[in-house]
């Protein structure tokens, strides 16, 4: 239970393979959703993996959470952008032992 | 007893929340998971939090006591690192086989400064000062909070150093005392609504500052729930260590609301 709930919950830090599939969000906007992910998300309840949704259901939820956590539309947008390119972005390969 | 509550540390607490009211907007705070400890995440910038406690404190035996602690607090979240608290009135009732008495004991501020994020650092951290005033007592109460995130897993512990002077008024505080304290919590979500815990809680007394006095640990479950912008949180405490003067249980429900 604790194992299957930790891997991939610490959100991705911002990369450049993050960017280039951004379709056009800034670095400092990929930034402020990850912050908003990891502090306004985290304060309430746990930070879920940015693979255990689908796109859409993804902007489904950060609607719905926006409107509960007052959320501005700028905020929103940034938690979206973030959360999408970091779905879309493949982990980095595992670096070889020796 | 209601004319106390008009002195005047009430009422400057209670100008304080005033004019923090018509200042801040209308984002939501966070859930407490934890009656006992507190966590590293700050209020959001802008909220505004009314939280209620009630702490009940039960010694058996000869000497029954029954003493219910209440506070009423606002939690305002200022920056993205700093959340200030006002504890409007702090007040007690006690009931023993003589009696009940309620008295009015202190007004007070808390500040906590979030310094590091509990999920992608590899701890989370924040400073905390608190400061009470009330007839004939100053407390003075400083925190290390450390937290740990592990997926649906919320591991605290806070470290408290408590300072106290006492006397018949504030010109005239003849005692001084100290606590070393500290806690130890670990929550599960459940669901996003709903989770569950235990909490631990070690105190050791020292009267005047000269040596260590009473070390009592308490242990217990706890449970916290959300609905909208309403939060409940309880734990129950069980005195592990053998000191019969002290109380055998003590529970403590915190309720808030955001506005």
């Amino acid at each position: 239970m604790f194992a299957s709930g930790c891997v991939g919950t610490v959100p991705p830090p911002v990369s450049p393979a993050m960017l280039r599939v951004s379709r056009g969000a800034t670095a400092q906007t990929l930034e402020a959703g990850r912050i908003t992910l990891t502090t306004r998300c985290a304060s309430c309840h746990r930070v879920y993996p940015v693979a255990a949704y689908s796109p859409a259901r993804w902007a489904e939820i950060v609607e719905e959470m926006a409107e509960r956590t007052k959320l501005d539309a700028s905020q929103q947008a940034a938690l979206l952008a973030y959360l999408t390119a970091a779905q879309a972005t493949p982990p980095p390969a595992p670096t070889p032992a020796g | 007893m209601f004319h106390r509550l008009f002195r005047r540390p009430q009422i400057l607490a209670s100008a304080l929340a005033g004019v923090l009211l018509a200042t801040v907007g209308s984002a939501s705070a966070g859930q407490r998971k934890f009656a006992y400890s507190y966590e590293t995440l700050t209020a959001p910038v802008g909220s505004v939090e009314f939280e209620n406690w009630v702490t009940w404190k039960h010694t058996s035996g000869d000497g029954r006591v029954d003493q219910f602690d209440f506070r009423h607090e606002f939690e305002f979240g200022v920056t993205d690192r700093l959340q200030i608290g006002l504890y409007v009135a702090d007040w007690r009732l006690t009931d023993t086989s003589t009696g009940s008495r309620a008295t009015y004991r202190h007004s007070g501020v808390e500040v906590i400064y979030n310094l590091t994020n509990p999920t992608t650092d590899f701890i989370g951290s924040a400073l905390y000062g608190e400061l009470l005033i009330g007839e004939g007592v100053i407390e003075l109460e400083g925190k290390l909070l450390l937290q740990k995130n592990f997926g649906p897993v919320t591991l605290v512990y806070n470290a408290i150093i408590e300072a106290e002077w006492e006397g018949k008024t504030l010109k005239h505080l003849d005692e001084r005392s100290g606590e070393f304290a500290q806690t130890l919590g670990v929550s599960y979500q459940v669901n996003p609504n709903f989770n569950v815990g235990a909490e631990l809680l070690h105190e050791v007394a020292l009267p005047e500052w000269r040596a260590e006095g009473k070390s009592v640990v308490f242990a217990g479950p706890n449970a916290s729930f959300r609905a909208g912008r309403f939060f409940a949180t309880v734990a129950g405490l069980f005195r592990v260590t053998d000191h019969d003067e002290e109380p055998d249980v003590q529970t403590r429900l915190i309720f808030g609301v955001d506005f």
